[in-house]
């Protein structure tokens, strides 16, 4: 008999290119570019997608939302082609499945409502409880989060303090049971020290409930902590990916090696002791073929500069790098 | 070594009234600090923890709702000592451009988007220092070079630049006339991690060439870390504790640095980080005595009512904490 | 009304706006009290000054002013308010529905927008008004005016809806498994509300100051007292030549105190509403 297909989410080949209007003429940009992924239903799991700024990565995580129409590749969710989906398909079930948390949790509600609006909106509007149940169900759920109903009804966003109201933010995406949450740089936003209890609540979310996480962030510090997996991202393509130990304990890839390298640490004894080239960065040339990361490599070689490098499997991850060959 | 800038018992207060609600935030209550020449003197502290409030009147000109309402602030250039707070917008400026710099958050939005950059530095030159353009464009293009900028930046316009380049053609048009002091309000934050370490270490390049004082405000500890010689760590509008960069990171004593240290992320271990229960009270109502007393794991009874003062536990490590002062006290008894 | 009696006690522009309104209402109130019918001339004598017994003295059509000016307001703002209603609804619905809706909806009702928008609205009205000479009644021409005013306050409706679907909360109104309808009306709108105070005001300077340049060229129903029949009235028996003032001041000392009034409750209520002073707003809370 067939093994059931237990592939919570593939990501195949996902491709977004954006138009970019410059007088006349127009540029292509390609935001992402052919990421590949996928996700175990039966292993939850943190996963994490880590870059610089324009690296993609946002763009990536909009697209598996279905925020942001594929330019071209496959998204699987559940066996079922998310692109494929009609409007009312997705309201009755896919967003019932998958939820986001965004990075500002002053923009993710209105200031002009009261904050428990969001939730009790979500509770009826996927007909979780009914009208008498709502109270009882959305204070377990603030209780997950380390808050109550009692502290946060009728207030407004602006009354709230930004870890509060990023907790609010979480457990209105939790009130579905969704089987995966989006989070875009849940954290960047607050304070380092509230940063901790915020991403340990994320692991237990994945430990007691086996919610799958996607984890955005360019915060490699953080991702260490938190992920299972990581997949670093450099201007659209995925460059390393595998368990997060492997990654960022002996990155392969150089690029993954210099973002290591200048994570600044809170430590007198470990600063760096040499400066970073950051000159070839500047220039905003076009990519023209080879390898997106041949103009600021330590290691670069010929072949990176005419050709794509593929993606290969080396020390339990995948890099994309000629260096591994 | 000499005082370049020093805060006694400073107090500043927003006061707001507005439709018939009063409403005061004592962001900066009762700080005291003196920065000596020549170091790069960090000011830490989370979002709420009044160190923005803090630069603003370091820096002067600012305006109601803020209000001094205690303390003062003086300058000390070559030995002429001013007094910060009542100096006129005159003086200001012509104190600013001589010896103050200022890169703020974002600065990247300083730089005038329908001028090259080269015309913009020749701009801010020779107001103050009226020349030539050949020879400011050269003096321009050997400061770039000294710094390590690409000389190429010169005949760009501003957007055509990336955020990070942006951010340290900034830093090195606020420095070029080797001001004698430069505050840096969160000069890495939003920048990639590349790109910040590139920005940091432009700061300690300037800051060793030129002998220069830097007043860095950041609530990251990484950069303080990389940069800073003393911190002094802000939490609901009070200094908590001051000392040498060392000694905050490794050896703090006071409970609120102790946690903040402690709750950092490390790239080499996954252990369970402890994370302070709690949050930052609001300004406008904070509570009485130690404002860290509710959050504090070691509170004694006093801390609830008595505000604990700033007590040198050590030559250049001073504590506000009730319990570090009794500590002290008995330890050299 | 907790809101309502804040906004009396801090906002001077507010109180002052709201008192002249109030007053103007009176006034309107006072008309259904007149002894004198709207159309009857020859009431009362015929172009006495203002005294204890006439107070605004009386017109050449013999007809005491004040009473008049009852009428005259009470008309011309339930002409405006007509208008108001129509204009400000359709450019409110079409505005946030095109803007929301985007696409094909959003470019063909642009393209409706933008000819409303090129019309020529004085020649128009003056035109329409002549061919309906004589059948011109107040009702009509609200109905008229609003279909000529609700143009260009929609093109500021949906660049605001179109700024406002981009932002988070929008998205997260969307996974709340809110539908578009009530993610316009009850996230959306609320934001439009300062705008669409100051375009009421707008609205109706626009209908009175209209209905008035009609009324002067003597193309509105002049049987009807308003505020632009008046003047008309006033001019036709040159009051101001022969040293009447009265008979003008009236009408249009009370046009201008009902627009001030207007502007000044309106100014009062959106810095009220703006979200960014809602803050310095806030009570503080324990």
């Amino acid at each position: 008999m067939q093994q059931p297909n237990t592939t919570l989410l593939h990501a195949e080949d996902l491709t977004k290119i954006f138009n970019i209007r410059q007088g006349f003429s127009s540029k292509k940009f390609h935001a992402v570019d052919e990421a590949t992924f996928s996700l175990d239903a039966n292993q939850p799991e943190i996963f994490t997608i880590a870059g610089e700024s324009g690296s993609g990565k946002t763009t990536l995580a909009r697209m598996i939302l279905g925020m942001e129409r594929l330019t071209s590749g496959v998204l699987r969710y559940k066996g079922r082609n998310v692109a494929e989906l009609s409007g009312s398909e997705k309201r009755s079930w896919f967003f019932k499945e998958v939820q986001p948390v965004f990075q500002d949790p002053f923009a993710t509600f209105s200031p002009l409502k009261r904050i428990d609006h969001y939730l009790y909106e979500t509770v009826y509007n996927y007909k979780i409880t009914n009208k008498a149940g709502a109270d009882d169900y959305i204070n377990g759920v603030l209780n997950e989060v380390g808050l109550s109903l009692v502290e946060i009804k009728g207030r407004y966003p602006n009354e709230l303090s930004g870890g509060q109201a990023q907790r609010v933010s979480i457990a209105r995406a939790l009130i579905t049971r969704p089987s995966l949450i989006v989070a875009d740089e849940p954290v960047s936003m607050l304070d380092a020290s509230l940063r901790m209890s915020i991403v340990n609540m994320f692991r237990k979310l994945k430990d007691d409930h086996g919610v799958n996480i996607l984890y955005i962030t360019h915060d490699l510090a953080t991702a260490y902590y938190t992920a299972d997996r990581i997949a670093i991202m450099l201007r659209g393509w995925i460059v390393e990916m595998g368990p997060v130990e492997r990654v960022l304990g002996e990155p392969l890839h150089p690029y993954t090696q210099l973002l290591k390298q200048s994570i600044p640490a809170a430590d007198p004894d470990k600063m760096w002791s040499e400066n970073v080239n950051l000159t070839a960065i500047e220039s905003e040339g076009q990519h023209r073929g080879g390898c997106k990361f041949a103009g600021r490599c330590p290691a670069v070689m010929d072949i990176c500069r005419k050709k794509e490098p593929p993606l290969i499997l080396h020390q339990e991850r995948l890099v994309k790098c000629f260096l591994y060959e | 070594m000499s005082i370049i800038v020093e805060a006694n018992r400073l107090k500043a207060y927003y006061m707001t009234r507005s439709y018939g609600v009063e409403r005061t935030v004592q962001a900066v209550d009762n700080i005291s600090l003196q920065v000596q020449t020549g170091e790069v003197f960090g000011i830490a502290g989370e979002s709420g923890c009044g160190k923005s409030t803090l630069l603003k009147v370091l820096l002067g000109g600012f305006r109601p709702p803020l209000k001094v309402i205690d303390g003062s602030v003086k300058y000390r250039f070559d030995n002429v000592e001013t007094d910060a707070l009542t100096l006129s917008e005159d003086s200001r400026r012509d104190l600013s451009w001589k010896s103050i710099s200022y890169v703020p958050q974002g600065s990247m939005h300083v730089l005038n988007p329908v001028r090259r950059i080269q015309d913009i530095f020749h701009d801010f030159i020779s107001a103050h220092r009226p020349m030539r353009r050949q020879d400011s464009i050269e003096m321009t293009q050997n400061y770039l070079r000294d710094l390590g900028l690409t000389e190429n930046v010169l005949t760009s316009y501003p957007h055509q630049l990336s955020g990070g380049m942006r951010q340290r053609v900034t830093i090195a048009l606020a420095t070029i006339l080797s001001p004698k002091l430069i505050f840096a309000d969160e000069p890495t934050t939003a920048l990639d991690v590349v790109v910040q370490r590139g920005v940091i270490q432009l700061l300690k390049e300037i800051q060793q060439k030129e002998g220069s004082t830097v007043i860095l405000i950041t609530h990251d500890m990484g950069v303080h870390a990389n940069l800073a010689t003393r911190i002094a760590v802000l939490y609901a509008g009070k200094i908590v504790e001051e000392a040498d960069t060392r000694t905050i990171l490794q050896n703090p004593r006071h409970p609120y640095t102790q946690y903040l240290i402690k709750s950092l992320p490390r790239l080499d271990e996954r252990t369970e980080r402890v994370s302070i229960p709690g949050r930052p009270p609001a300004l406008d109502n904070p509570p009485s005595g130690c404002r860290f007393h509710p959050r504090c794991p070691l509170a004694l009874d006093k801390c609830r009512t008595i505000d604990p003062d700033m007590i040198s536990i050590r030559p250049g490590h001073r504590v506000a904490c009730h319990l570090v002062t009794e500590e002290t006290s008995h330890a050299t008894a | 009304m907790n809101t309502l009696k804040d906004l009396f006690r801090f906002s001077p522009s507010f109180r002052i706006g709201a008192i002249i309104l109030i007053l103007v209402l009176v006034l309107i109130g006072l008309s259904f009290f007149s002894p004198y019918e709207p159309d009857a001339t020859r009431a009362v004598p015929r172009n006495k000054a203002p005294s204890a017994e006439f107070l605004l003295g009386t017109n050449s059509n013999g007809q005491d002013v004040f009473w008049m000016l009852t009428f005259a307001v009470r008309n011309s703002l339930v002409m405006a308010g007509l208008a108001v209603l129509i204009g400000r609804g359709i450019g409110v619905m079409l505005g946030m529905i095109s803007g929301y809706v985007g696409g094909t909806l959003d470019r063909v009702v642009s393209s409706i927008v933008d000819s409303f928008i090129v019309m020529p609205r004085l020649p128009l009205l003056i035109l329409i008004a002549s061919i309906m000479r004589g059948q011109m009644t107040m009702v009509t021409l609200g109905v008229l005016l609003g279909l000529l005013d609700w143009a260009y306050p929609s093109k500021r409706y949906r660049s605001q809806i179109l700024s406002l679907r981009e932002r988070e909360f929008t998205q997260t109104a969307v996974f709340a498994g809110m539908s578009t309808l009530k993610i316009v009306l009850q996230e959306h709108l609320p934001f439009l509300i300062p705008f669409l105070l100051a375009d009421i005001v707008s609205g109706f300077l626009f209908a009175i100051g209209f209905e008035v340049t009609l009324s002067i060229l003597g193309l509105s129903d002049l049987g009807t007292q308003s505020i632009g029949t008046m003047i008309y009235w006033g001019n036709y028996y040159n009051a101001l030549l022969s040293n009447r003032i009265w008979i003008l001041a009236a009408p249009i000392g009370a046009s201008i105190i009902i627009v001030i009034g207007f502007y000044l409750m309106s100014l009062g209520l959106s810095t009220f509403l703006d979200p960014r002073t809602r803050l310095e707003r806030l009570q503080v809370k324990g």
